[in-house]
């Protein structure tokens, strides 16, 4: 027998007319008394004879003598993987329907990760762009850093707004764009309108917001309609605009000249519509007046602030020199503070998503993985005959397990492949729409590989010890 | 067991299966040997015990009592590693229902007689193909076997048994469920194999006729197996 895989590996030097090789008569008994004696002598061959062997295995047989007829049988790594691709790649329908699990796990992950990503690109992009270009001042008072007065008094020289010559030297700063009042009512009040042709007067609650004209401009509101001047703001003119989201709760599409809005009983002419606040968002909900008629409304001395918009990147500078600027007299009056500081914050956020995409990938993962073990085992039953086959072909109970694991690893890597080609199309799509420039870690395809084949070869690993601990005979009687 | 040229040699093995009332002794102290290049006809009838044998002597099941040499290993002293080595190198297996591989092609399955002595692929396939071309089959080696007639398959399943270059050939009823011309086609195929190679062979049968056919006769009768040679028969030492 020790010659006779040679005549295999070596199918040209094989006995002439005789393809397959037939024991030797004179050879045979020989080598067979040979490696009988040797074989229960040694018991066990060394490591090294062994790691000897399998070289000239790989090396095609050549050279020296190959295991005694009793060793035990082996099987290549490599053909592990090679029977599990044909067992799989001929049944590709099934292969992909067990691996399902896994790959909408990879995908969730995936596509989940890719869009957080992007989106968070895409928010700190304008974060960047927009807050890194504004500061906010506001009364120390209202801060916090004094107690704040319970009921402030209509401008009530509190300090706020400031003086127009207080302004003007803010606006004059080096890296000042635009300055901005903003006041915002304590509560909503009622708000009616009043139309030439239907008189109709429709009751609704809203904020009122107070805003100087050149602030405006300055947070870059979008009007329909008209804005008023600054002539307005110097004699207190009782002229609005409806936030668009109010216009709509009073059911004006368009204002009309003539149109009244009656803000806590007190009318004032309506000039427009905001369509969008700009920075200052809530211009597009309430009534806005002019700062100056805001004395008419009890206002909330805590929202009243100046926003200036700076140049890229002047903000911090602006931020430090604003107080002063505002108050030489009494800088410590006012408090000035820049949004980009709340990057730890933003941070923050972004961390919680991403731990929530990892659970829902862990949590579809363990779908995966049921969904791969029961599907492992129910083709291990089907396929009892076969492994009787194995067994008989000398296959070992581990040989049998590292089939069934690798089918099983194998399944779970196709899964994860599917699940990062559909996770990655996905997050192309949605991105494609949104017009978002697509952000992706090129880590996690191959990451969802991988952890699919992990998960496969976990979820194999019970029906593994079922199948190779089949008795060959009972195996081969199962049909 | 002393000649070397015997591969098999039993003594007094025996076979039981299960416990108290539901034991079956379905082997009792069988004792023959088998000598190299022979070819010998298992005969007997339905649960007698034929495939239980083919099964000790195939170390797919081992025996509960007796000695079992192969080649001259003992073989009850291997543990399952060895056995299987000895499965994948020293014996083939030819059954009565083929127990080919579905959804792979001849040559595949009959490739697989290698893959557990770690030949490495290209070989396998290589002898394989050499393989289908001696029992016939060399057109059909690349066709999925389930497409293939019932006597080709049990041709692929024998150049599956006798790829990896076995001492002994088992066959349990290799023509019991094929009818009478295939079965000469295989038949003559296993006559080729004995006497061109000397391929020791062991082959279950129902048929007197095959059985006539072949030199050396075991009767099983219910467990006892009697040897027409007149070298062995022992049904007297039964389970005590
Ligand atoms: N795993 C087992 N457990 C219990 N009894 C068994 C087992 N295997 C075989 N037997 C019994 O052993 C006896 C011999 O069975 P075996 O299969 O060897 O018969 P056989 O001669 O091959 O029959 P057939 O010609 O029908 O194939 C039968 O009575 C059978 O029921
Ligand atoms: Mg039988």
């Amino acid at each position: 027998m020790g010659e006779t895989p040679v005549e295999h590996a070596e199918p040209a030097e094989a006995e002439p007319g005789a393809g397959v090789p037939a024991p030797t008569s004179p050879a045979g008994p020989a080598a067979t008394g040979h490696g009988a004696t040797g074989h229960s002598a040694s018991g066990r061959v060394t490591r090294a004879r062994r790691r000897r062997r399998a070289v000239t295995l790989r090396m095609g047989w050549r050279g020296r003598r190959e295991p005694t007829r009793a060793d035990p049988s082996r099987l290549r790594a490599l053909d592990v993987v090679h029977e599990s691709w044909l067992e799989l790649s001929r049944r590709p329908l099934r292969t992909v329907l067990t691996g399902l699990g896994v790959a909408l796990g990879t995908g969730a992950v995936i596509a989940t990760q890719g869009l957080v990503s992007t989106v968070r690109y895409q928010v700190s992009d304008e974060f960047d762009a927009q807050l890194a270009t504004q500061v906010e001042v506001r009364l120390r008072s209202a801060v916090g850093d004094e107690p704040v007065g319970a009921v402030a008094t209509p401008d009530a020289g509190a300090g706020f707004p400031p003086s127009a010559g207080d302004l003007d030297r803010v606006a004059a700063l080096s890296g000042v764009e635009g300055v901005a009042v903003l006041r915002d009512s304590q509560q909503e009040v009622p708000v009616g309108l009043a139309r030439v042709t239907d008189r109709t007067t429709a009751g609704e609650a809203a904020y009122v917001r107070g805003v100087d004209a050149a602030g405006l401009e300055a947070v870059g509101a979008r009007i329909t309609g008209q804005a008023w001047s600054s002539w307005h703001d110097a004699t207190g003119q009782r002229v609005a605009l409806l936030g668009r989201r109010t216009a709509d709760e009073l059911g004006l599409g368009e204002v009309r000249p003539g149109d009244q809005v009656f803000v806590d009983g007190l009318g004032f002419t309506l000039l427009g519509i905001v369509e969008d606040g700009g920075r200052a968002r809530g211009l597009a909900n309430g009534v806005v007046v002019p700062a100056t008629a805001t004395g008419h409304f009890l206002m909330s001395e805590e929202r009243d602030r100046v926003l200036v918009v700076t140049a890229p990147g002047a903000a911090k500078d602006v931020e430090a020199v604003l107080p002063v600027a505002l108050s030489p007299t009494d800088p410590e009056r006012y408090s000035a503070y820049s949004p980009t500081r709340s990057d730890t914050l933003r941070r923050a956020v972004d961390g919680s998503f991403h731990s929530l995409a990892l659970a829902l990938g862990a949590v579809v993962m363990g779908l995966g993985l049921v969904s791969i073990g029961n599907a492992t085992l129910t083709s291990v039953l089907q396929r009892i005959n076969e492994i009787g086959i194995r067994r008989a072909l000398g296959a070992r109970p581990r040989h049998i397990a590292a089939h069934i694991v690798v089918d099983a690893a194998l399944t779970g890597a196709a899964g994860g492949l599917i699940g990062a080609v559909g996770g990655l199309a996905a997050t192309l799509a949605v991105t494609a729409q949104q017009g978002w420039q697509p952000v992706l870690d090129p880590r996690l395809p191959p990451l969802g590989i991988v952890a699919g084949a992990l998960v496969g070869a976990v979820a194999g690993l019970y029906p593994a010890r079922v199948g190779s601990r089949l008795q060959p005979t009972e195996a081969l009687r199962r049909e | 067991m002393s000649g070397s040229g015997a591969i098999v040699t039993c003594a007094g093995v025996s076979k039981t299966y299960g416990e108290g009332v539901a034991r079956v002794e379905a082997l009792k102290g069988a004792s023959f040997a088998v000598g190299r290049g022979e070819q010998v006809a298992v005969c007997g009838p339905s649960g007698s015990g034929k495939s239980t044998l083919m099964n000790v002597l195939g170390l797919l099941d081992v025996p509960t009592e007796g000695s079992y040499e192969l080649l001259g290993i003992d073989v009850s002293a291997l543990g399952e590693p060895g056995r299987a080595g000895l499965r994948s190198r020293v014996i083939g297996f030819v059954f009565q229902s083929f127990h080919l591989l579905g959804a792979r092609s001849a040559a595949e399955n009959v490739e697989l007689a290698l893959l557990y002595s770690a030949v490495p692929r290209r070989h396998r396939s290589a002898v394989a193909r050499e393989t289908l071309a001696r029992v016939g089959l060399a057109h059909r080696a690349d066709a999925d076997v389930t497409t293939l007639s019932g006597g080709e398959r049990q041709r692929v399943a024998i150049a599956r048994a006798i790829a990896h270059g076995p001492e002994l050939l088992l066959a349990d009823e290799p023509t019991g469920n094929l009818d009478t011309a295939t079965s000469d086609q295989v038949l003559s195929v296993l006559d080729d194999l004995n006497t061109g190679d000397g391929l020791t062979q062991i082959v279950v049968t129902h048929s007197e006729a095959l059985a006539a056919r072949i030199g050396r006769r075991l009767d099983v009768l219910d467990g006892v197996v009697t040897d027409s040679a007149g070298v062995a028969a022992a049904g007297r030492a039964d389970g005590g």
